[in-house]
């Protein structure tokens, strides 16, 4: 992995080694591991439970040292108090005092970062809107439900405005609307220049909202590199039209054949359990139903956002009502009463030959330097629907099973 | 500028980080300060000025009030006075204590007096306090990081910008304030009782007169010189050599002395320097004691105030008064007492009223011959002293009460004004009478003899006569030990911070608690530890582990305080005074030293933790 030198985060031959109470060597948790975090990027440790990416991030964020290897956070050690300033961090659990309120815990944490009494007060407001914990912020957090924590572990991450938000398994806990107005968040966190780690387990959670993965297994990075490079199959091309009749398809069937290329798969596509959850939900919400849990989200704290909350708000306003940004690889589907788009005005095999064109092939990475490139060229639009398939790729490497030999292998 | 606005100023003002700085110097100072006053008074003793004290005392205020600028530390100790405020434990301890302090004014009886509950109620209502207040304190700060750790908050919060020797420093204060609050209501509560209780009719006159000058009060104490024995020893081991007795007299002693001549030859001595001790200290039938005493400072000023006649006959010159309990507190029976400027005699007394009777000539003048029931009059008398004294007879006594008779002459030997105390008290217990401070010197003397009147021997030490005079007032003596209370507290929330850096709770807990008898009984373990004859060359190998232990515990009290010579309960409990110098003293030694010394061991501890295990 090349050195950069503006990276955020950056780890060389990073090893921890877990010893008994006689200083005999019980785990290699992480072993001789290299990571480079350059700035505005969504990073995603990968990796089954036991893979080292806790111990990583523990060793990152000072509480534990490491037995080998170096660290730099933003040029400093870790355990420098002025990296600490920069950065926010969300634990696998929560971990709050239970005996606060959802006030005096943030109100404790915005202490810590030092901050003027008046700013303190107008960001837990604004925070505590913003996960949805506004109306209960006078219960104590021992008697919230764990997703309940979990925003509120959020929104301790987010009071000092972090350059590097740090987060543990994030979704672990949340329920679907929070995990996806988490995602959502993190995406606009990361376009407005932060810089994100988020370790997990969970595909879903890594395939939507990193830039670069690196999946882990047995203490040792596997592979690491941009999301897109990881996971495109690049010899296939998946369309999306309106629903065809027997003979568009066959017509189509024949223009492949035509061009040498044969049809793998016709199918109606589904929608994703996510969307339609989220619907109902929203659906509920429009016809005030009583929930003595989290509401929805507010809108984004503005000093989150630079100040432009209008912003941030309508982003996460149109995310949430779907009306998301075409997809890269995908054709969008014209609403039923829509008017025809121009280019339908054209001849059939035209049209198909212009759909069916493959993308610009990714230029040929050197398999001993790193796959990513500039992370904001790579960067996935919030919200893109992802492939399926591409999951499987994932669980496999995640699984540890050998590749096939998409992406890089780790130095 | 209000002075809240000043100080938002004076922070505002300065950079953020300023005080940190500063803190760490003036901890360093305030350690290197307490550890010269320290070793000046194991070396030099009294010759250490009285200011050298204070002035580190000072130092240290000043290092605890910086601490709470620091923002980390304050926002730490906040916290955990939030957290220590909603834990059952500190609820469960502060009830038992109000309970138990309450129970205690209800049930304490003492000796059936006023002055006995009254001390019984100091006595086990401080000691109470004290215990439940360490007991709690320990609890709290062992709990404080070791339940952070365990419940890994602890990861939370140190990832933010807050330097680990802030937060433990942070963890401390937050647990001294609990503490130092608990024992301020608890104390404040049982101050309410006495006082109410002080107000209810006592037994008798002599009641009455011993709470207001035994119990409320803050009284410093004076022992006389103790006799020289070097030369009476000397004179009589000469004699025992001439007589050919003194090899005898070693040879008895060599079997406790494991063989060694040397030791023997010191039992020896000791037995003879005991043997002459008592020699001097004891009388027989009709003998006389005599002390002299030096360096008592007493309040010169008199007690004034304005009385009310309660009945009056004019020709005979008596006069039936009342006055406040402040006067009629320190009136003697046949005592001086200033009445309507001249000078009188109490005759006789009863709780609230006391016959004046005025010599002839004053009978007539005429403001007095003027004076009816119910007109005020102006009163004044003066301070008094306490004489103290225990009597030890060395052979039966004959009156079946077991009384020691004996007459008391207290002389002014610069005015030559004599008091004369006849006195029956019970024999070997301590016993106290008053007698005017006008029996002192300017320059701070008297002379205190006394005629035994009892048929059998009475020995009287030097150590058990004393003479007690009031300094201060009882209020400022009991903040004073409240103070001294907070400083133990200090320490033992230091200790228990500093283990709960290192270990989990419980054995924390368990440290903390071995530690206490150290800290409490360090005279009976040092005596229970002594070495036998060391100051013998040799050592036999059967006492190696005596030896071991002897040194461990050595080392053991340079690294702890000596909290039972410090607990303010037996001070109040005789009225006695907790100067400020104690105070400052006890502060430097607990607290620059002892507590400092475990916070830099708990920051240092902490700060190369690791704060996370493998993954559970």
């Amino acid at each position: 992995m090349t050195e950069r030198s503006d990276s955020v985060l950056i780890t060389r031959r990073l090893t921890k080694t877990f010893r008994d109470f006689w200083l005999r060597e019980k785990v290699t948790a992480v072993s001789e591991l290299d990571l480079d975090v350059r700035p505005r990027e969504v990073f995603g440790l990968l990796g089954p439970n036991g893979s080292g990416k806790s111990t990583t991030l523990k060793m990152v964020l000072g509480l534990l040292f490491p037995t080998r290897g170096q660290i730099s956070v933003f040029g400093r050690r870790p355990t420098d108090v002025a990296v600490k300033r920069r950065i926010g961090f969300l634990p696998e659990e929560s971990y709050l005092y239970p005996f606060l309120d959802a006030r005096e815990t943030l109100d404790f944490y915005g202490r810590l970062f030092q901050q003027p009494r008046r700013e303190r007060m107008r960001r837990i407001d604004t925070l505590l809107d913003m996960v949805g914990l506004g109306r209960v912020a006078y219960r104590r957090v021992g008697e919230y439900s764990k997703g309940m924590q979990r925003r509120i572990g959020l929104a301790q991450a987010l009071i000092n405005d972090p350059d590097l938000l740090i987060l543990d398994e994030p979704t672990s806990g949340m329920d679907p609307i929070g995990t996806r107005q988490f995602k959502d968040l993190l995406r606009l966190l990361a376009q407005r220049g932060k810089t994100i780690v988020v370790s997990s387990h969970l595909l879903a959670d890594i395939e939507d909202v990193c830039d670069r993965v690196c999946i882990l297994y047995g203490g040792k990075a596997r592979q690491h590199g941009p999301v897109e490079d990881l996971l495109a199959k690049r010899q296939y091309t998946e369309l999306t039209t309106e629903a065809l009749d027997e003979g568009t398809l066959r017509r189509i069937e024949e223009v492949l054949r035509e061009s040498g290329r044969g049809l793998i798969e016709v199918s109606a596509p589904r929608e994703r359990l996510e969307s339609l959850f989220l619907r109902i939900v929203q659906e509920a919400q429009s016809q005030r139903v009583v929930t003595g849990g989290a509401m929805a989200g507010g809108p984004v704290a503005d000093f989150l956002t630079g100040g432009s909350e209008a912003q941030g708000e309508q982003l996460l306003e149109r995310l949430v009502q779907g009306n998301d940004a075409p997809p890269a690889q995908t054709v969008p589907a014209p609403a039923p009463d829509a008017p025809e788009a121009p280019a339908a005005a054209a001849p059939a095999r035209e049209r198909l030959e212009t759909l069916v064109r493959a993308p610009e092939p990714a230029p040929p990475s050197d398999a001993s330097t790193d796959a990513s490139t500039d992370a904001d060229a790579h960067r996935t639009p919030p919200s893109a629907p992802s492939a399926p398939v591409n999951r499987d790729m994932l669980d496999r490497l995640a699984s540890g099973a050998p590749d096939e030999g998409e992406g890089k292998e780790s130095e | 500028m209000t002075p809240a606005g000043r100080m938002a100023s004076l922070r505002s003002g300065l950079p953020g980080g300023v005080f940190e700085p500063l803190a760490a110097i003036l901890a360093i100072v305030v350690f290197g300060v307490g550890l010269v006053y320290a070793t000046a008074s194991a070396v030099g003793g009294s010759a250490v000025s009285v200011w050298a004290a204070p002035l580190a005392a000072a130092l240290l205020l000043a290092e605890l009030v910086l601490l709470l600028f620091v923002r980390g530390v304050r926002t730490m100790a906040l916290q955990t006075l939030r957290q220590c405020i909603r834990a059952r434990v500190t609820v469960t301890f502060v009830a038992v204590l109000v309970l138990g302090v309450g129970a205690l004014a209800v049930f304490m009886e003492g000796d059936g007096t006023l002055t006995g509950k009254l001390r019984s109620l100091l006595m086990w209502g401080t000691a109470l306090t004290g215990v439940l207040a360490g007991l709690l304190v320990i609890f709290l700060s062992c709990a404080v990081i070791t339940h952070d750790v365990r419940d890994r908050q602890v990861l939370l919060t140190v990832t933010k910008p807050l330097p680990r020797w802030q937060y433990v420093l942070g963890r401390w204060v937050g647990v001294v304030a609990v503490g130092g609050a608990v024992i301020v209501v608890v104390m404040g509560a049982q101050f309410a009782i006495v006082q109410y209780f002080r107000m209810q009719p006592a037994l008798h006159l002599a009641d009455f007169q011993s709470v207001e000058t035994e119990v409320f009060v803050a009284r410093e104490e004076v022992h006389p010189p103790q006799a020289p024995l070097d030369e009476r020893v000397a004179v009589r081991l000469r004699q025992m050599q001439q007589e050919g007795t003194y090899a005898a007299a070693i040879e008895q002693y060599l079997p406790r002395a494991k063989g060694n001549p040397e030791a023997a030859r010191a039992e020896l001595i000791d037995e003879v320097r005991r043997q002459e001790q008592a020699r001097l200290q004891s009388r027989g039938p009709g003998g006389l004691f005599e002390w002299r005493f030096s360096g008592i400072r007493p309040r010169r000023t008199r007690i004034a105030a304005v009385g009310r006649i309660v009945r009056a006959a004019p020709s005979d010159g008596v006069y039936e008064v009342s006055a406040d309990r402040a006067l009629v507190s320190r009136i003697l029976v046949g005592g001086p007492i200033e009445f309507a400027g001249v000078d009188a005699r109490v005759d006789e007394m009863g709780q609230s009223t006391f016959y004046v009777v005025l010599r002839p000539d004053d009978r007539a003048r005429r403001h007095i011959a003027a004076l009816r029931k119910g007109d005020p009059v102006d009163l004044a008398v003066y301070p008094t002293i306490q004489v103290r004294y225990k009597a030890m007879n060395m052979s039966e006594l004959e009156d079946p009460e077991k009384r020691f008779f004996s007459e008391w002459r207290i002389e002014n030997p610069q005015t030559g004004e004599i008091q004369l105390a006849p006195r029956a008290d019970t024999a070997r217990t301590p016993t106290t009478f008053t007698a005017s401070a006008r029996a002192v010197s300017a320059d701070g003397r008297t002379v205190i003899s006394c005629r035994s009147h009892t048929n059998a021997s009475v020995r009287i030490k030097d150590e058990d006569v004393s003479i007690l005079y009031d300094v201060g007032s009882f209020e400022a003596n009991y903040a004073r030990a409240v103070a001294l209370m907070i400083v133990q507290v200090m320490f033992l929330a230091a200790v228990g911070t500093m283990w709960g850096t290192l270990v989990s709770f419980p054995v924390a807990v368990f440290a903390c608690f071995g530690l206490v008898p150290f800290l409490w009984w360090q005279d009976f373990l040092g005596e229970a530890a002594k070495l036998p004859g060391s100051e013998s060359a040799g050592m036999a190998l059967d006492n190696i582990f005596l030896w071991i232990g002897h040194w461990l515990l050595r080392t053991l009290y340079l690294l702890i305080p000596d909290a039972g010579a410090s607990a303010p309960a037996e001070w109040l409990v005789d009225g006695r005074y907790i100067s400020w110098v104690h105070l400052s003293s006890t502060a430097v030694f607990t607290v620059a030293i002892h507590t400092l010394a475990a916070l830099g061991v708990g920051c240092l501890i902490f700060s190369r933790r690791q704060l996370a295990g493998a993954e559970r």
